[in-house]
């Protein structure tokens, strides 16, 4: 136990729930149980130890871990910023002040439910990761800390509005905020009963995600030559059941053999989908979105619950997502950007915010629903710009040349038959060129800018001027050489994987015209996180 | 890395490089500036020590190989002649690339923004908005302390480009833009 000099202020400090110890050691053996069954397998191959004893010692630093921290974390709640301190050697004392708290996430998942406790993650605006985790609170703390917080970043609130009140040209946009939560409390924007979970789940392709994620699984665990030594087996009877019908199959003719194959490959993407649709209704089980005074809250979950804000202050960008079946169901995805927030494509499978906020959402529904994340927004129909008129030449010639790289190996194995694959491989690429040029766009609308891109998966991202960091002009030699120039709006938030308002293919002039106005329009409002 | 103290000096809050200041207006005169013609000596010391870090290495593997008495001196003359064709060649590209570099890197400090232009086959133009300066830092390295070089870098709260930094400059200069850059006392929003 740390005898540490009293601190300086007298607010109590809390720790967290006992039962953190086995939490915490859960979630380390999760990422160390991979590299500790390698490590035992390879020493026990080398025939230096026996398997069990590399688990046994590598299960000690993990225990004496988790105790440690649970016996160290300590938070307290002061009047303007809640203290955390943990560590034994390395003694750490973090002061986060309520008002930098973006998001209080909670995660609930089967265990933590049974034994009525909540993992709780804070993000600050600095970084990816969060700025701490809790593991794990009981629940009347989470309760207290969601109250502590609401009430230090009204307080904070109010100072700045005052500080604003003082100071001239500074945007009204945050009051405007405000009085809008005030009348709108809790109210609910979106709810996702089961039909449109299906849907979603028919519609989005996480069976393959999770089929891959199997594959790999059973890949490292050596599942495959176990069992193709099983099925090739000398007592088995399934390899040569197996090998009988294929060798039957393709006896009969080559009509056949394509028919069976594309029977195997429908089943395979039933399967794929059916998958999908139980993983949407199991994990996105009961999505919520609510309006509430710290801004948008998205609960979902039937195993494992997530409760995860978003202050509205801290949107950035905020994309629409639609693919080829989501338009022909009349259905689109919004997702947000926040500042500071984990973006996608983080690790993690108890991260909050790896969904969109509006994973499907009706067509018809998306204007009222982007007015509650953007009230600037009017609607979402703008009149699009096209970009240079030189642009489906370059980008035909790159899909040209990417169908001819394409066709080279057929024409090694079919001959005369690659031709033809060769000039329905050039069609679709002029077409593909042709479509994906004219829905390049962009546009400047409601001190926003816009940019829409992709054909059959399109994706509009909307970024404020006052989102605006950085305005960036790029060239390349073949740019410089057709006079185009590509724009660059950096904001904050933006993960590596999300939709950019990066516009391609500009004639120079508009670009430049563009990055004037942007930077101008940038300059003239003050950025708040 | 270190910042001299005279610029830790002028770098306190409150400090006259408020917008209306003279001093501080000077710099934002919306022309475009090429680099300090010291950045291009710079880069070519640069350029030699990069040279040096590549062939030396590869100069003592051949020797040691040689010593051993590995392959038979045909191969071994082959292999020094590929080790100078190397060495001259990359030795001469960095000599050019200095003086081409400093031929397309520029910047422009306007009253509300600064834009930095840099690159030679791949080209951009940063823009950098005044009012999303998170903040700013100059350093200097120690052959940048010889030139009399700085290197301004200017934080925003953007992904891409989070850090942009602008080398070349006069360490003077850089100063001067810096201080230009600071938001004006007052409006910490944050």
């Amino acid at each position: 136990m740390p005898s540490e000099p009293a601190a300086p202020s007298r607010a109590i400090e809390h720790r967290l729930h006992p039962l953190s110890i086995g939490f915490s050691l859960g979630s380390q053996l999760r990422r160390a149980i991979f590299p500790l069954i390698v490590g035992g397998a390879s020493a026990n191959f080398l025939g230096v130890v026996e398997m069990r004893t590399v688990l046994l010692i590598g299960l000690i630093p993990l225990v004496a871990g988790s105790v440690v921290r649970y016996l160290t974390f300590r938070y307290r709640y002061e009047e303007a910023e809640l203290v955390i301190r943990s560590g034994l050697l390395f003694r750490r004392e973090r002061h986060v002040p309520y008002a930098r708290i973006q998001n209080l996430d909670a995660v609930q998942g089967v265990f933590h439910r049974m034994l009525r406790v909540v993992e709780v993650k804070l993000q600050t605006g600095g970084g990816q990761e969060p700025e701490a985790t809790l593991t794990v609170l009981p629940l009347p703390a989470l309760e207290a800390l969601r109250q502590r917080v609401r009430e230090g970043k009204r307080e904070a609130a109010e100072e700045a509005a005052a500080a604003d009140a003082a100071a001239t040209a500074v945007p009204a946009e945050p009051p405007a905020d405000r009085t809008l939560a005030g009348t709108a409390e809790g109210r609910t924007l979106l709810h996702l009963p089961a039909r449109e979970l299906l849907l979603h789940g028919l519609l989005q392709n996480r069976g393959m995600v999770l089929i891959a994620a199997a594959f790999g699984l059973a890949w490292e665990l050596g599942l495959f030559e176990r069992a193709s030594d099983w099925i090739a087996g000398e007592q088995s009877w399934i390899g040569p059941a197996v090998e009988g019908a294929a060798s039957d199959v393709v006896a009969a003719g080559i009509l056949v053999t394509v028919v069976a194959v594309a029977a195997l490959v429908v089943a395979f993407v039933i399967f794929a989908r059916m998958l999908s649709v139980a993983w949407t209704l199991v994990r996105l089980h009961d999505y919520r979105v609510v309006r509430s005074e710290e801004g948008l809250r998205a609960t979902f979950g039937m195993l494992t619950q997530v409760a995860a804000t978003i202050p509205l202050r801290r949107v950035q960008t905020v994309t629409i997502h639609e693919g080829p079946l989501q338009s022909w169901a009349g259905r689109v995805a919004v997702g947000v950007q926040t500042a500071g927030g984990s973006q996608a494509g983080q690790s993690g499978n108890a991260d909050p915010h790896r969904h969109r906020l509006a994973p499907i959402l009706r067509r018809d529904r998306l204007r009222e629903f982007l007015r509650e994340v953007i009230p600037e927004l009017d609607a979402p129909e703008v009149g699009w710009e096209p970009v240079s008129p030189l642009a489906f030449r370059r980008v035909v010639r790159g899909t040209c040349f990417l169908a001819t790289l394409a066709s080279v190996p057929l024409y090694f194995t079919l001959g005369a038959w690659g031709v033809a694959f060769h000039a329905a491989f050039l069609v679709w690429a002029v077409f593909y060129a042709r479509r994906y040029v004219e829905c390049l766009g962009w546009a400047l609308k409601d001190d926003m800018v816009w940019f829409r891109s992709g054909w059959l998966w399109r994706r509009t991202t909307i970024a404020r001027y006052t989102r605006i960091q950085v305005v960036a002009l790029r060239t390349t030699p073949i740019d410089r050489w057709r006079g185009m120039a590509r724009l660059l709006v950096d904001t904050a938030g933006a993960g590596a994987a999300a939709h950019k308002v990066d516009i391609p293919y500009l004639p120079l002039d508009t670009a430049r015209q563009l990055r004037t106005h942007l930077a101008a329009e940038a300059a003239r409002t003050a950025f708040r996180w | 890395m270190n910042e001299s103290t005279h610029n830790l000096e002028t770098a306190g809050p409150g400090d006259p490089a408020a917008p209306g200041d003279p001093a501080a207006d000077a710099i934002a005169d919306g022309v475009r500036h090429g680099l300090d013609p010291r950045s291009i000596p710079l880069q070519r010391v640069v350029g030699r020590i990069v040279t040096a870090c590549v062939s030396l290495p590869l100069a003592a593997g051949i020797a040691v190989a040689w010593a051993a008495g590995g392959p038979p001196p045909g191969v071994v003359a082959a292999i020094v002649s590929g080790w100078a064709v190397i060495t001259g060649g990359l030795g001469w590209w960095l000599h050019r690339w200095a003086a081409l570099h400093h031929r397309y890197a520029s910047y422009t400090v306007n009253a509300e923004d600064i834009e930095i232009r840099s690159g030679v086959v791949w080209r951009k133009a940063i823009c950098v908005p005044r009012s999303r300066v998170q903040h700013t830092d100059v350093s200097q390295g120690p052959l940048e302390r010889r030139y009399g070089l700085g290197t301004l870098g200017i934080y925003t709260a953007g992904t891409d480009y989070a850090k942009v930094s602008l080398d070349g400059l006069e360490h003077e200069t850089a100063l001067r833009i810096r201080d230009h850059l600071l938001p004006p006392a007052g409006a910490d929003a944050v």
